[in-house]
């Protein structure tokens, strides 16, 4: 296949990945890897550069859209993103040192560890009534949500300790760990969903950051890999945001996460040298 | 006059939408002229060797996009989409300091500073 052919069909796979991902609510970094990996042969370290700088880009589309709505907590995110740049630029060191099969094998369990975060039902901490904490006081984490509550942050110490360890996931992976960071957010630190998600929008592109130095000095970023999957992710993720109120996304997730476990299965299996 | 907080934010909101607009015109207008140049050139991404030293550095890499090396231009967009992230926590500090909110100001240029620090690592 000529350059051409490549090119197009990489595209075309990254536009469905980040159409998928926004659909089904995972970034198109954590999709897209696996499929240049086991269907376009291409090593798993040049896939996690392409896969980080669409992690970005798109990540900054999304913020800016919530910046002008003001919904994300910046004490909160930019606290955190003080975790998840330094467990990047740790995961992003260490992502130098691992060959390709362990990264895959890494990389499996992230993705099935992923669909498992998923597929949990995401109760709503803010109906809970929960008491003051001293370190969320004395950081003024605590906030008005929307409807006129206010929310009190719980395990600030756990909850920066799981951002480190979605930093490192980030940085070793090449991929924007919203799912970690939504789990640290909403089980450790009892903040409320709709406060979640828009404030792991605003990390997400700040952590990944960290590791473009670290993958540049690294060789990862292969410019004729990473236009067509930058692209295609961004306009797979735009045509998701439109998209996102007229498909049944129910269904879609469901039949989506299951290809997803069995992408990571593949991804495990390829980490031990077994090849389909 | 300071800014209100609402321009500010329609503001940043700007420059981030426009930033990453641009960092993906200028993905495109080298993709675009590589395979113009290259038609049948075989991908090489199947075995990792590492990128080639002048595709590793900024410095470089501005320097060959301006001389107008394809490979360089894309690579110039993808730093481009790093200034995004960078405004995002430089803007941060800014607004807190004006609010004269110290712990926020330190906490934002701490991540300010992660983010540079990872350049020279």
């Amino acid at each position: 296949m000529n350059d051409l052919g490549f090119d197009f069909s990489v595209a075309i796979a990254a536009v469905i990945a980040g159409l998928v991902g926004s659909l089904i609510g995972l970034g198109g970094g954590i999709i897209i890897t696996p499929v240049l990996v086991l269907g376009f042969g291409i090593d798993i370290r040049y896939a996690m550069g392409a896969a980080l700088a669409s992690v970005i880009a798109t990540s900054s589309g999304a913020a800016a859209a919530y910046l002008r709505d003001g919904i994300s907590n910046m004490r909160i995110g930019l606290f955190l993103c003080l975790a998840t740049t330094l467990g990047a630029v740790g995961g992003a060191m260490l992502a130098g040192v691992l060959n390709a099969a362990v990264l895959s094998l890494i990389f499996g369990i992230a993705l099935l560890a992923t669909a498992g975060i998923s597929l949990r039902k995401s109760p709503d901490s803010a109906a809970t009534k929960l008491p003051e904490t001293t370190l969320a006081k004395r950081l003024r984490l605590d906030d008005e949500y929307p409807t006129g509550h206010i929310y009190h942050v719980q395990g600030v110490i756990p909850g920066f300790g799981v951002m480190v360890l979605a930093g490192v996931l980030s940085g070793l992976l090449g991929i924007g760990s919203g799912a970690f960071k939504v789990l640290a957010m909403d089980q450790v630190m009892k903040i409320p969903f709709k406060v979640t998600t828009t404030t792991s929008n605003f990390m997400i592109g700040v952590t990944a950051a960290a590791s473009v130095g670290i993958y540049l000095k690294n060789g990862y970023f292969d410019p004729v890999l990473v236009y067509p999957v930058a692209l295609g992710v961004l306009v797979g993720a735009f045509l998701g945001a439109r998209l996102i109120n007229v498909v049944p996304t129910g269904i879609l997730k469901i039949v989506f996460l299951v290809a997803i476990v069995l992408i990571g299965i593949q991804m495990v299996l390829r980490g031990f040298h077994v090849n389909f | 006059m300071l800014l209100s907080e609402s321009r500010l934010r329609s503001l940043l909101a700007n420059v981030m939408i426009y930033g990453v607009l641009l960092a993906a015109a200028l993905m495109l207008a080298g993709g675009v002229i590589y395979l113009a140049d290259n038609p049948h050139a075989k991908p090489g991404d199947r075995t990792f060797s590492g990128e080639p030293a002048d595709l590793r550095h900024p410095g470089d890499i501005i320097q060959d996009a301006i001389r107008g090396q394809t490979n360089s231009i894309i690579q110039l967009g993808v730093l481009l989409l790093l200034f995004n992230p960078l405004i995002r926590v430089g803007f941060s500090a800014i607004g807190f300091a004006a609010e004269r909110d110290a712990t926020y100001t330190v906490i934002s240029i701490g991540v300010f500073a992660i983010l540079m620090a990872s350049f020279f690592l």
